[in-house]
Order: structure tokens, then sequence, then C-alpha cells
């Protein structure tokens, strides 16, 4: 039988106990990483949702524009069906995941129902609602989506570019400037019965969008609490 | 005329150029003025607090500061301005100032004591480490006509500055100044100097 010295079964116990305090640190750390994940604003709205309820999701309002003199850039130049497809799929994402049996409606699935010209007639308002600004406009045409469906909710996004100029190096003087493109990606959840957000998103990652980029897929997916990182 | 001649001529009006500092009073178009509106002829100014609408406010800014400079760099122009130091009392963002709505505008301009009112809005401000720095500064401007509620002049001014290097990498804390102060000299570029310039001088 081995008889440990006093002194060293005495540190032995001392290290043990350490040893429990990071373990129960590390375990709080990783717990509360998930509760961040798996929690985010939206997800709990959606889960709350009733799973008779329509969410009819708009197509992003996709706008780019040159930081110098507010001249409006042609979406097309950076793919804007991809992206538009990009933010669609990510919103139908976080709906579907977190609560299946919602019905969604968008301009794939709309065609010749009632809801075709509601989605149209919302277009326009994209970007307000986005922003969580509701007009009387928009309001007119939740009061025609709540009379199909009582249980009715609007999806809205848009995605605002400032497209700045390009960074340089001047070897002579040792000057350097980075690039002040950046871009902004907002979400509003309406409830249509009462015009009330229930659940808005503002988000910015000082990038050209793009639908190539992993960053900016991640961004996208970071808005809507799918990532834990931009 | 010989070769010689055309040379020796374009040399002699470039410096003549710099002694007389023609290059100094470069004004830039701005974005927007209002036809048949001439912004020299206007005396006072009032200059309300700037906005501040960035999407990124991890940068620290000083609106106060921001104000005096605008207002130094205005004055030197020759015109008078009168700062308003309190805030607009309404919420403003780039889109809402963008869209024109009188009702809105009269209603920034209430804290203003004189008839034109400028409003100057905050829309970027960054700094980046890398080996050196850099700061990015976005900013536009606004002058209102308080008695008719609309814009007659509008701006935008950007600021890129940076400098590689160790020495570059020391300077990161007061990148931020420096670019909103080159994206402020920028905006005001496109106001012309008062037409009593010379006699206030």
């Amino acid at each position: 039988m081995m008889i440990l010295n006093p002194n060293l079964s005495t540190k032995l116990i001392k290290c043990n106990s350490m040893f429990r305090l990071i373990l129960i640190m590390v375990g709080l750390f990783f717990c509360s990483g998930q509760v961040f994940c798996l929690e985010s604003g939206l997800q709990e709205k959606i889960k709350g949702i009733s799973p008779n309820a329509v969410v009819v999701l708009l197509s992003p309002d996709l706008k780019f524009e040159s930081v110098v003199d507010e001249s409006s850039i042609d979406p097309a130049f950076f793919d804007s069906e991809k992206l538009d497809s990009l933010c669609i799929g990510e919103a139908k994402n976080a709906v579907i995941k977190n609560n299946s049996q919602l019905r969604i409606i968008d301009k794939g699935n709309a065609v010749r129902t009632s809801y075709e010209v509601l989605l149209l007639s919302l277009k326009p308002f994209s970007g307000q609602l986005a922003a969580g600004k509701i007009n009387q406009d928009a309001l007119s045409v939740f009061r025609k989506i709540s009379a199909l469906n009582n249980e009715s909710f609007v999806l809205a996004h848009d995605l605002y570019a400032k497209i700045g100029p390009g960074g340089y190096w001047n070897p002579g003087t040792g000057g350097i400037a980075s690039t002040s493109s950046i871009s902004r990606y907002r979400i509003a959840l309406i409830r249509c019965l009462t015009g009330d957000v229930v659940w808005k998103s503002e988000e910015y990652i000082r990038q050209v969008p793009s639908y190539k980029s992993s960053k900016f897929i991640r961004f996208i997916k970071f808005s809507y609490g799918e990532s834990n990182q931009k | 005329m010989g070769k010689s001649s055309v040379f020796h001529a374009s040399f002699f009006i470039v410096v003549l150029m710099l002694i007389t500092g023609c290059a100094g009073t470069y004004v830039t178009k701005p974005i927007y003025s209002q036809e048949g509106f001439h912004l020299e002829e206007v005396q006072q100014i009032s200059l309300l607090l700037p906005v501040d609408s960035r999407f990124d406010k991890k940068e620290n800014i000083d609106l106060k500061k921001i104000q005096g400079k605008c207002s130094d760099m205005i004055k030197k122009k020759a015109y008078q301005v009168l700062e308003v130091p309190v805030n607009q009392g309404v919420k403003i963002d780039e889109d809402d100032l963008k869209s024109g709505n009188q009702v809105f505008i009269k209603n920034i301009c209430a804290a203003g004591t004189s008839r034109y009112v400028m409003l100057v809005n905050i829309l970027d401000v960054s700094t980046k480490l890398t080996f050196g720095s850099t700061g990015n500064a976005e900013v536009s401007g606004y002058i209102f006509d308080k008695d008719s509620g609309v814009a007659i002049w509008h701006h935008k001014g950007i600021g890129q500055v940076g400098q590689g290097g160790l020495l570059g990498m020391l300077m990161k804390s007061s990148m931020d100044n420096e670019a909103v102060m080159v994206a402020l000299h920028n905006l005001f570029s496109s106001i012309p100097l008062q037409k009593d310039f010379k006699k206030n001088k």
C-alpha cells in the first residue's frame, strides 16, 4: 500500500478542486455559447407563431449606391438574382427550421393565388417595411392579407450597399487606405392584423455583397441568428 | 509661335496661378443645388448639431467638436455661422433627409434661428490596423430653406487616410479624426466663397 505524503495529498486535493472549477467554467462557457446560438430573437418569435399561420416572404429590396456621389448602381453588376435567392433562402431556412408547420408564401409559390397581387403591391414598400416603418398604403395591403388568413405575418428584408473607392498603397510616401464599402441588411417580421413589428434586426458588414463569399453568406445567416459569428 | 514659346507661356501661367492663389479657390460641383439659387449671396447660416446615422458606431465621435470644425470651415468662406447647440428633437436618418418631406424638414429647421439651416450627417467613421493604420469617413451635408421647407444644397464628402509601417500603426488612434477632417474638407469644398469675402477679409 502506498502511503502519501500529507503535504502532497493536500496539494493533490487542491489541484483536483482547481480542475473541477476549470471544468465547470469551461462547461458554463460552452453552454452559454449554445444558448446564444439557439435562442436568437427571431427564432423565439417563429416558434411562438400558431401552426395555422402564414408568413408572406417579400423579395429583398436591393439597393446599391456609390459612396462618392450617391449615384445608384445597377444591382445586376453584383449578381442581384443570386443575392436575392441567397437572402430568400436564408429567410426560409430561419422560418422552416423553427416552425416547420408554417406556410410560407413567396414569389415562387404565390403565382395565380390571391397572394400574387398582394405581394406585388407590397414590393415598393419592402425597404421601408424592413426598417420597421409602416405607412397607410402598406397597412391597407396588410388588412387584405389578414382577410385571407387572420394569423398572417410579413417578413420584409432589404440589402443596402454603399460602394466606395478601393484601398491603395503608395510606396513613395508610405500612404495607405482601406476600401470604404459597407453593406447593411435589415429584416422585420410584421403581424398583418395589427401592423406591429414583432421583431427586427439590422446588421452591417464592411464588404461588397457577394453570393460567392463565405464571409457574406455567414453574415446573412448571422442576421437570422443561424450563425453566432458575423 | 514656336514650341519653346508655347512652353514658356504655359510655364508663366502656372507660376502666375500659384502666386495669385487661383489654385486654392477651386470649388467642386455639389451633388444638388437648387436651380437659380446662389449660395454665395447667403449671409448667415444656422449650423445644427451634426446627426450620427452610422451603421457602425464602434468609433467614438464628438458631435460638438465636429460642429465646431464645420463652423470654422464655413466661417473661413466669410459666412456668418450660428451654432445651434441642441439636438434636433426628431430622429433623423439619411433616407428621411433624402425624401425631401417638407413637414419633416420644417421640424428639423425649427431649432435654427436664421432662414438657411445647415445639417451635417455623419454616415461612417472607421479605422483599421494593418501593417500601418487607415481611417475612413463619410459625411453628407444639407442646407435647408426654413421658410419653404426644401433642401437648397446637398453634397457629400469622403475621407480616406492612412500611413504604412510601424509609425502608421502608432497613429491608429488619430486616424478617425483625420478621416473626418478630410471628409468635412471635401464636403465644404463645394461651398463657394461668400460674395463679400474680400470685403469681410
